[in-house]
């Protein structure tokens, strides 16, 4: 099964190209912004050095966060046009997931914690265990938090939060991997495995629009 | 050819299918528009980052029903348009991201459409309107008097250099209570109020320029309902109907030196003046519109509502004219928050680093 996989939801714009969970071309920009400008670019790139063209792709996978607002609905609305285009089957993969998944087969036998900075020292962050299952939900809480919850076992942390809940916690926070997005033949591999969703991914935003309904009339009635 | 048009930059997520023939005649073939407003109307106004949401969940949905609706399929397309700004730039990502990537896996060319662009040419695709012509545009977003005088030519005659007119709706429906969207609430609560009881300023009408500001009409609604609260409805009836026939006045007078000014640069005796925007829908506006027209012996067309507001044909159209002229872009186009349509007027409102904002 031929896999188109995308991710713009943090600092990287990444693109692979994967038979099954085998990578047959990708490539990763950390540019921090510009996803918008940069990704289909990328992707015409990389399915060119993996010698195939759009309909050669059978499913899609794409980040649907935690992490940049903006970012998840650049991959998102792409990854939700190409679906209308190429009538393929599309698949959303968490960040943290994807960041757990990337280092489950070196973490030593230890459970997982994936943190992303969320600022306001927060952290986007969900644990695993060992061979990256998740134990836990995702969740947006102050890194001092998620930092207790590793309740002083050791734990690999990867993600660009890691440090943050180090912090806080301590020897138990192994910090294996520090890069600030979720590695893109981890998504590959995730959607792969995937079991077909009923719905379309929508992004998974962790935190709630910031706005505040309307303040009362500005002049009194009678 | 067939162009599918997708509209994002506001509270609108639209789709739509129009057919634009050799002798450059063209056709609505599907026209869906989703409308947001619920999502906004406990926030007195739209909260960007809650449209971007609504768009990003809406949008491939809105367009496969309006490719269904017009039995198209997506290889039957010439072309995939776009609103790329200006706009709310979370909402236009949106639409941009969802065109390029259908653009790419189909093998369309892309078209990054100006959204006032759209407005401006709404009216050669309903009323096979030939070029020059004069432009009105009333919108939440935008006030502005352009000449349309080729694709791609617009030179701005005149705009706001505060507020928007459909901003100014709003605001003094905030103001006295009236739910959002301002300008119909205004319009109806207008219907029975004395429109000579309160006597609001006319702003910039003394010089020869076009430009427009409601910021002090705003101010001054803000002090005569202040001096008389607490307000009953008929207070607000006849504060409505004052600001209503203070705006319609200013904008009546306005196109009506833009029509004599039009004329004697071009030389055409009879100018069209187009309205386009939200605020066409105000038959207050229309009323005052039709007068000025007839007394400076212009034709006046306001296309239908559905096409004054925002929606994906205008989209669709405005890149038919342009794929018909070769004008496509590539996929790295970026989305536009700011983008005037004259980029050679000296900007009257926003400025700085982001540069004028319409």
């Amino acid at each position: 099964m031929l896999i188109l996989a995308l991710d713009t939801s943090l600092d990287a714009c990444a693109v692979a190209v994967a038979t099954g969970e085998r990578i047959i071309a990708e490539r990763t920009e950390v540019i921090g912004r510009g996803h918008a400008e940069r990704l289909m670019g990328l992707i015409a790139a990389v399915l060119a050095n993996a010698g195939v063209g759009y309909d050669a792709i059978e499913r899609i996978g794409v980040t649907v966060g935690p992490g940049s607002f903006t970012g998840i609905r650049v991959g998102v609305a792409a990854a939700r046009g190409l679906r209308l285009a190429l009538r393929r089957p599309l698949i959303g993969i968490s960040t943290l997931d994807a960041a757990a998944e990337a280092i489950a087969a070196t973490a030593g036998g230890l459970p997982i914690l994936a943190a992303w900075d969320a600022r306001r020292d927060e952290v986007y962050a969900r644990f695993y265990a060992a061979d990256g299952t998740p134990t836990g939900e995702a969740m947006a809480a102050p890194a001092a938090q998620v930092a207790a919850m590793l309740g002083g076992r050791a734990h690999a942390c990867v993600g660009s939060g890691a440090p943050l809940v180090a912090t806080f916690a301590g020897d138990a926070a192994r910090v294996v991997d520090l890069r600030g997005h979720a590695p893109i033949a981890a998504v590959a591999r995730l959607t792969a495995r995937a079991v077909e969703p009923v719905a379309l991914p929508s992004p998974l935003y962790m935190r709630p629009a910031d706005a505040k309904p309307q303040a009362a009339a500005g002049v009194a009635r009678a | 050819m067939l162009v599918l048009g997708i509209e994002t930059s506001c509270d609108e997520t639209a789709a739509a299918i129009v057919r634009r023939d050799v002798d450059g005649s063209g056709t609505i073939v599907a026209n869906v528009v989703l409308s947001q407003i619920e999502d906004h109307t406990a926030y007195g106004g739209v909260v960007p980052e809650i449209a971007a949401r609504a768009h990003v969940e809406a949008l491939d949905a809105v367009i496969e029903r309006a490719l269904a609706a017009a039995g198209v399929a997506i290889a039957d397309l010439d072309a995939v348009a776009a609103t790329a700004g200006p706009g709310l730039i979370g909402g236009v990502l949106v639409g941009l991201m969802t065109a390029k990537a259908i653009a790419a896996a189909a093998g369309k060319p892309l078209i990054a459409v100006n959204h006032l662009e759209g407005h401006a040419l709404t009216a050669r695709l309903t009323d096979g309107l030939e070029f020059p012509y004069l432009l009105l545009l009333v919108s939440g977003g935008h006030t502005q008097i352009l000449a349309v005088e080729a694709l791609g030519r617009y030179r701005r005659l005149g705009t706001t250099i505060d507020d928007a007119l459909g901003e100014a709706f709003d605001k003094t429906a905030k103001l006295l209570g009236l739910p959002y969207p301002g300008g119909p609430a205004v319009e109806r609560a207008a219907r029975g109020g004395n429109p000579a009881r309160f006597d609001l300023p006319r702003a910039l009408l003394g010089r020869e320029s076009l430009d427009f500001s409601f910021s002090g009409l705003k101010t001054a609604v803000r002090h005569a309902a202040q001096a008389i609260a607490p307000v009953t409805e008929a207070d607000i009836a006849d504060l409505c109907a004052s600001f209503q026939a203070a705006v319609c006045d200013v904008v009546a007078r306005k196109c009506g030196r833009a029509i004599d000014r039009f004329r004697a640069e071009t030389g055409i005796i009879a100018p069209t003046l187009v309205v386009a925007g939200g605020v066409a829908a105000n038959k207050a506006l229309r009323a005052g519109l039709d007068a000025a027209t007839a007394a400076h012996r212009a034709r006046l067309i306001v296309p239908p509502g559905s096409l004054c507001t925002d929606n994906g044909a205008m989209i669709a159209w405005a890149g038919a004219e342009r794929l018909a002229c070769g004008l496509v872009d590539d996929l790295d186009a970026p989305a536009r928050p700011r983008w005037p349509l004259d980029p050679t007027a000296a900007p009257r409102l926003g400025s700085g680093q982001h540069g004028a904002k319409a």
